[in-house]
């Protein structure tokens, strides 16, 4: 009879273990789908952001010039024979003439701005953010893995354990053997 | 990336009785929690009529309906008590059922889009997820 109870206390030990193993590997899963949301989020490094706003400048000199129908200086029948800003885009044409004249400025002033913004926080290029969320998507897919894993271990020695409703189909569907090559 | 080979579509089987199993909790609750109401429905009426009675009862008689107010009294806050405790037990027990109902369907819909040979016993849930698209495998695995 004592070694009865004995083996009921050790079963109950190991099943108490077990459920703490499920409940950290899900906290672990949470953890790195947060650090994965963090990669997506993180910002470009400076240089890359300067390269965006080449471009944007670019275009909006490019629009600029375009707009002010240049053709008319040179036209003998153009009555004020002077340039024509549309009423509706003034504004934007405006800044893309800024933009084309003193273009440096306004690039060595946001350089300077990003550099503050960006002091403290991770930057990554696009090549290394999809780096970075490839690496923590298969450590996120080998975590579910070994949840599912231990799941069903819980499910066969008849204790009723429930999945996450956000569990990936993925996972839960896989053989037995495709799962244990998954969790490693 | 794993290959079709790699799936498993019985697990769905699996799902569908845990699913199953939960809802069949749920609705036990519900009977018990309803059986309850009842049961102190009965009591709370005939608390009052016992109330009646003591205002009306004078004496020796006035002990025995007192204590039979006290009786209903306990009654009474017991099933109360009961009631509250089957309440937060379905409250879990519904959460429950709902996530692994989430999670069912969202697994037969995985196996539909992708062409698994869905359980016969699960060609009506299948045929809800994707009415224009059944690869269903009715001598399959159930």
């Amino acid at each position: 009879m004592k070694s009865f109870f004995m083996a009921l206390t050790a079963s109950r030990s190991a099943t108490a273990e077990s459920l703490d193993a499920l409940e950290d590997l899900r906290g672990a899963i949470a953890a790195k789908k947060l650090q994965i949301t963090q990669i997506e989020r993180s910002p470009l490094p400076v240089q890359d952001a300067l390269k965006r706003f080449d471009l944007w400048a670019e275009r909006l000199a490019t629009e600029a010039v375009d707009a002010l129908d240049v053709a008319r200086l040179a036209d003998p029948s153009a009555r004020d024979g002077g340039l024509r800003v549309p009423g509706s885009s003034a504004p934007q044409t405006l800044f893309g003439l800024v933009l084309l004249v003193s273009r440096e400025a306004v690039r060595n002033t946001l350089a300077g701005q990003l550099g503050d913004l960006l002091a403290d926080r991770e930057a990554l290029t696009d090549a290394e953010r999809a780096r970075r969320v490839e690496e923590a998507e298969t450590q996120l897919k080998q975590a579910e893995a070994m949840e599912e894993v231990a799941v069903r271990s819980l499910e066969e020695a008849g204790i009723a354990v429930s999945r996450r409703a956000d569990a990936d189909p993925a996972i839960i569907l896989l053989t037995g053997a495709a799962l244990a090559k998954l969790a490693g | 990336m794993p290959d079709n080979t790699d799936f498993d579509p019985t697990r769905l089987v699996h799902l569908a009785r845990i699913r199953d199993q939960r809802r069949a909790v749920v609705r036990s609750l519900n009977d018990r929690y309803a059986d309850l109401r009842e049961k102190r429905a009965d009591v709370d009426r005939r608390l009052r009529l016992a109330r009646e009675e003591l205002t009306n009862t004078y004496g020796r008689f006035g002990f025995e309906a007192e204590q039979k107010v006290k009786d209903l009294q306990a009654s009474f806050e017991a099933l109360t008590a009961q009631m509250q405790e089957v309440q937060a037990e379905q409250d879990a027990t519904a959460s429950e059922a709902s996530e692994t109902g989430t999670l069912f369907r969202t697994c037969l819909a995985f196996a539909v889009q992708n062409g698994l040979a869905i359980p016969g016993t699960l060609a009506a849930d299948a045929a809800a997820v994707d009415p224009n698209r059944m690869p269903i495998n009715l001598g399959g695995a159930a």
